[in-house]
C-alpha cells in the first residue's frame, strides 16, 4: 500500500516521516526501513516495510505579494477580465520548494488544463479551448510582467 | 501597446496546426520509469524549442534529463522562470476508452459519457475549441508545455518582445519525485540562476 502525506508550510518532510513511523510503531508494528532486508520469522504479521520513500518539503508564496498581484492581473487580462480563481494553497507534489527555498523566488502555479482532466488516471484529456487560451495566457504574462 | 488583436488572430489561424504538431509529442510514451523513452521526449523538445529560438540544451542530472531553454531580452531586469515536466505517469491501456493512451483521440465531449472519437480532419477550425484531446500527458504536463512553446513561437513571428527574460525548465522526473535533479548538489539550479 502507499501512504501520501500532504505537507503545509513550516512542516519538514524528515520530521513528518519520523513521526509517521513513530505512529506505526505505536500501533505495535516493527518498522523495517529497507526494501530488501530479510524479515525474521518472529516478526511475520507484525512488521511494516518501507519499500520506497520520496517527497520534499512544502512551498508557499503569499498571494498578497506585489508580484502575485501582477500575475493575477495578467491572467485576468488574458481571460477578458474574468476574475481569476485564487487558491492560497494547492495539494499535490510539484518540487516548488526548489524555487522558493533554494532560489528564494516567489513561485505561483497557474493551471492551464480543464479541472476535470483526469490526470494520472485513465482517459486523461485536455480541452482544446484551454490549450488555445493557455497560449494567450503565457503571452500576456511575458508582455505584462516586466512592464513598469 | 501590444496588439492583442493581431496575436489572437494568429492563434486562431494556427489552431489546427497547433493540434497537429502537438500529437507527435503525445505519441512519445515518456513514462518516468522508461529512461530511454523520456530521453526521446527531451530530444523532441530540444528540436521544438530550437524552432522557437530558445537555445535549448539537455541538462544531465544522473537520472532522466531536464531540458533548458531561454529568451534573453536586452535591458529586461527581471526573469520569469517557467517550470513544467515532460515525463508522464504510467498508463495501463486496459482502463482507457481508446486503444492506446499514446495514440491521441479527439472527442466532442467526455469519453465516459459516450462521446465518440472524431477525426481531426472532420472538425471545422471554429469547432476545435469544443473538442477534448485524449492522451496520457495531454493535461499533465505536455499541454501546458505546448501552450508555452506556441506562445513563444507566435511572439517571435509577430515581433513581440517579452518584457522579462524567460527561462524554461522542463523536467523529466517530476512524476517519480524529482529525485535526481535536486538531490545532486552540482545540479542545484546553477544553470538557471
Amino acid at each position: 500500500m502507499s501512504l501520501d502525506v500532504r505537507l503545509v508550510k513550516n512542516q519538514r518532510i524528515d520530521k513528518v516521516y519520523r513521526r509517521l513511523l513513530d505512529h506505526i510503531r505505536g500501533q505495535g508494528f516493527v518498522v523495517i526501513e529497507s526494501a530488501d532486508a530479510p524479515l525474521p520469522d518472529e516478526l511475520r504479521g507484525r512488521a511494516i516495510r518501507v519499500v520506497e520513500r520520496h517527497g520534499y518539503d512544502p512551498a508557499k508564496t503569499s498571494l498578497d505579494l506585489p508580484v502575485a498581484h501582477r500575475v493575477i492581473e495578467a491572467v485576468e487580462r488574458a481571460h477578458g477580465g474574468a476574475r481569476a480563481v485564487r487558491l492560497p494553497t494547492l495539494g499535490g507534489s510539484v518540487p516548488l520548494w526548489a524555487f522558493t527555498d533554494i532560489l528564494g523566488l516567489p513561485t505561483l502555479v497557474i493551471p492551464y488544463a480543464n479541472a476535470n482532466n483526469r490526470q494520472h488516471g485513465p482517459n486523461e484529456h485536455l480541452r482544446l479551448d484551454h490549450l488555445f487560451q493557455g497560449v494567450r495566457t503565457t503571452a500576456q504574462l511575458l508582455m505584462d510582467l516586466g512592464r513598469a | 501597446m501590444t496588439s492583442w488583436t493581431a496575436f489572437d488572430e494568429a492563434v486562431r489561424a494556427r489552431r489546427r496546426a497547433m493540434v497537429e504538431e502537438f500529437i507527435p509529442f503525445l505519441r512519445l510514451d515518456t513514462v518516468s520509469q522508461q529512461p530511454a523513452r523520456v530521453r526521446a521526449g527531451a530530444e523532441w523538445l530540444v528540436a521544438a524549442m530550437r524552432r522557437c529560438d530558445l537555445a535549448p540544451r539537455v541538462l544531465e542530472t544522473g537520472g532522466n534529463p531536464t531540458v533548458f531553454g531561454e529568451w534573453r531580452v536586452p535591458g529586461a531586469p527581471q526573469t520569469l522562470l517557467i517550470y513544467c515536466h515532460f515525463d508522464v505517469k504510467p498508463a495501463p491501456p486496459a482502463a482507457w476508452l481508446q486503444p492506446s493512451p499514446f495514440e491521441p483521440v479527439l472527442r466532442r465531449g467526455l469519453a465516459e459519457e459516450g462521446a465518440p472519437p472524431v477525426a481531426l480532419g472532420s472538425i471545422a477550425d471554429d469547432a476545435l475549441a469544443q473538442h477534448y484531446l485524449y492522451a496520457r500527458g495531454a493535461s499533465d504536463d505536455k499541454g501546458p508545455i505546448w501552450a508555452h512553446l506556441q506562445a513563444l513561437e507566435l511572439m517571435h513571428r509577430l515581433g513581440m518582445t517579452p518584457t522579462v527574460n524567460v527561462k524554461l525548465v522542463l523536467e523529466g522526473e517530476e512524476e517519480i519525485g524529482t529525485r535526481s535533479f535536486l538531490i545532486r548538489p552540482q545540479c542545484r539550479w546553477t544553470c538557471v540562476s
